[in-house]
């Protein structure tokens, strides 16, 4: 051993073919990780023409600069600080070089393979590109791999863009006695939808059985409980609350329904902050005053109103949570007092059998009812609440007009959507 | 030959006993087999279901090996949020077989959540929803107290709403709570 010069390593069989294993696997794996330039034809309309595109580890990158004619937009990058971006006159997007955030008009997106260089030029992933296409441009962008060929069109179906890029639906508002004071009843979901439950009970037909019963129970010179849908054609949340501002509901109640949960009853209010009392808090990425805030301005008469329909709902017996405050969309954008009651824990066998129980629905709706009468302005003073006393919020509501709702970042047709917008 | 035949039906009864047993038992494998090796840096990692009754999730402990980064962190917290619970009190956050699109944790502390529109579109009352978004934040602020909000997107991109009664345009902010800490 000493003095002795031998090799640092011994080569034998075994590690011959160990070594042969990993060079080969090296191999496969370099193989898979180089990039290769595919010439694809880019077929748009009647045009086709010729794009160097590349393949990478599975993934087809497209040049940044060659994306922006494909969407019709100007595409820009600052070598000096990798920000990239798309522009055209009514979009821009952008991003960091190497980071899988983008952003579309000031809402994000991500995608699984950032933006990179490669020779020293920036590229976009398809599914990037796709993604802005869609949501951006209204462009479907796909990749026939047979052809190698890209293929770029207007897009076929509308993206769910959410209630700013729907506000287009025409609407007709139920017919309302002339002068009458409206409270819009929503049953939340249309029949045989939303939650399940055991013995067949579901949240569309739980919560319209339940808001045609308040609706048969709200009954008062001067008012009027009008079925904001009749759970046949589904409306959006928002398009709900346009008909109920449209009307200038006094208030508002949404009936729903959850599989899981405490068997009874919860009182749910419209609230950015502490959600459910966790401490959550949402923040839209709407400009402050638009739908969000519609809402948000009528948080202290829906506590009024919550608090209300909770006493009267546990003096009729019945489990009762709440009011607990949660961004829900059946709440957001109303300019009235507005609550959700839901019926907890339909697949759990108390649950369930509470919620099927017919003296129970008709001791909720008289209870709701009562509580709507007592809080509906012009019948607020004096009318004791559900557990025996005047309620301070009900009689400011009375005198309190419904101011009208903020326009929203759209311009404002939404917020009264379509045909209900006209009076 | 025999004494080998004798030996594999020995081990197989042997192992049909203890599949048995443990069958009995009910003992639930939950969040992916992650061996933490002898040496290597591990952590808590609390992960946190909606509960069956009540608003408060239900918390369980996971020994998993340390990551590298807050970024790691979350992916590795994620993860384990796709995987069902073991208590009996909670239910799975998630349905089976679905793992998430991307996370991404900014530098300014934003999460993002990026999951199969599959993983959202389901339906589920107003209290499930809220009980969902409740335990995701909730093991987020336990194990990653980099993370200031979180962002919902499906398949790449923000949509109106989460699952059908809670927005998604917009930022959950995460309340402050003591996170786990690393053994």
């Amino acid at each position: 051993m000493s003095g002795t010069p031998t090799l640092p390593v011994r080569l034998s069989r075994r590690r011959l073919a160990t070594g042969a294993a990993a060079l080969a696997g090296w191999l496969c794996l370099a193989a898979g990780v180089r990039g290769d330039t595919v010439r694809a034809a880019v077929r748009q309309g009647d045009s086709v023409r010729n794009l160097q595109v590349r393949r990478e580890g599975g993934e087809l990158l497209l040049p940044l600069l060659a994306c922006g004619p494909l969407l019709g937009a100007d595409a820009s990058w600052d070598p000096a600080t990798n920000r990239w971006h798309l522009r055209s006159r009514a979009v821009t997007a952008g991003g960091f070089l190497d980071e899988p955030l983008l952003t579309l008009g000031g809402q994000p997106l991500l995608v699984r393979t950032p933006p990179r260089l490669i020779g020293g030029l920036p590229f976009l992933s398809l599914e990037a590109v796709r993604l802005l296409g869609r949501r951006g441009w209204d462009t479907d962008v796909a990749w026939n791999e047979a052809k190698k060929e890209l293929v770029v069109q207007p897009a076929q179906t509308q993206a769910d863009l959410g209630p700013e890029a729907s506000r287009t639906r025409a609407l007709t508002a139920p017919p309302v006695p002339l002068g009458a004071r409206v409270i819009g009843l929503d049953p939340g979901h249309v029949h045989r939808s939303g939650a399940g439950g055991l013995r067949g009970l579901n949240e569309g037909d739980l919560g319209l059985a339940l808001a045609q019963a308040v609706a048969a129970t709200t009954i008062a010179d001067g008012v009027a409980a009008i079925l904001l849908q009749d759970g046949t054609t589904p409306l959006e949340p928002f398009e709900v609350a346009s008909l109920a501002n449209t009307l200038e509901a006094r208030a508002f109640v949404s009936f729903h329904g959850s599989e899981h949960g405490d068997p009874g009853v919860a009182v749910w209010i419209w609230g950015l902050g502490n959600m459910g009392g966790a401490g959550i808090a949402f923040d839209p990425f709407e400009p402050p005053g638009g739908w969000t805030g519609t809402a948000q301005a009528q948080v202290d008469r829906s506590v009024a109103l919550a608090r209300r329909i909770a006493a009267a709902i546990e003096s009729a017996g019945i489990p009762t949570r709440g009011p607990l405050p949660a961004p829900l969309l059946a709440l957001e954008g109303l300019a009235c007092p507005a609550v959700v009651i839901e019926f907890e824990g339909l697949g759990t066998h108390e649950g369930a059998k509470l919620a099927m129980d017919e003296a129970l629905r008709s001791r909720l709706a008289a209870a709701v009812a009562q509580a709507l009468l007592a809080f509906a302005p012009g019948n607020a003073a004096g009318a004791p609440a559900a557990g025996g006393t005047p309620d301070p919020g009900a009689a400011e509501s009375a005198t309190t007009p419904t101011p009208p709702p903020p326009a929203p970042a759209d311009g404002g047709a939404a917020a009264t959507g379509g045909e209900a917008a006209k009076p | 030959m025999k004494r080998m035949i004798v030996l594999l039906c020995a081990a197989a009864l042997v192992a049909a006993g203890i599949f048995l047993w443990h069958g009995k038992r009910g003992t639930a494998v939950t969040g992916p087999v992650v061996a933490v090796a002898p040496g290597a840096e591990a952590i808590d990692v609390v992960v946190c279901y909606p509960p069956k009754a009540g608003l408060e999730p239900v918390e369980e402990i996971r020994r998993r090996p340390k990551p590298a980064s807050p970024q790691d962190r979350l992916v590795q917290l994620v993860g384990e949020l796709h995987q069902p619970p073991a208590s009996a009190d909670a239910l799975p956050l998630f349905p089976p077989g679905l793992t998430p699109r991307a996370v991404f944790l900014s530098a300014d502390g934003v999460a993002y959540l990026d999951e199969p529109v599959a993983a959202l579109d389901r339906p589920m009352g107003a209290r499930d929803e809220i009980v969902f978004v409740r335990s995701i934040l909730r093991a987020i602020a336990r194990n990653c107290p980099d993370v200031k909000a979180v962002v919902f997107l499906a398949d790449g991109a923000t949509r109106p709403r989460l699952c059908g009664h809670l927005p998604a345009h917009g930022r959950y902010l995460i309340p402050k709570l003591v996170p786990a800490r690393a053994r």
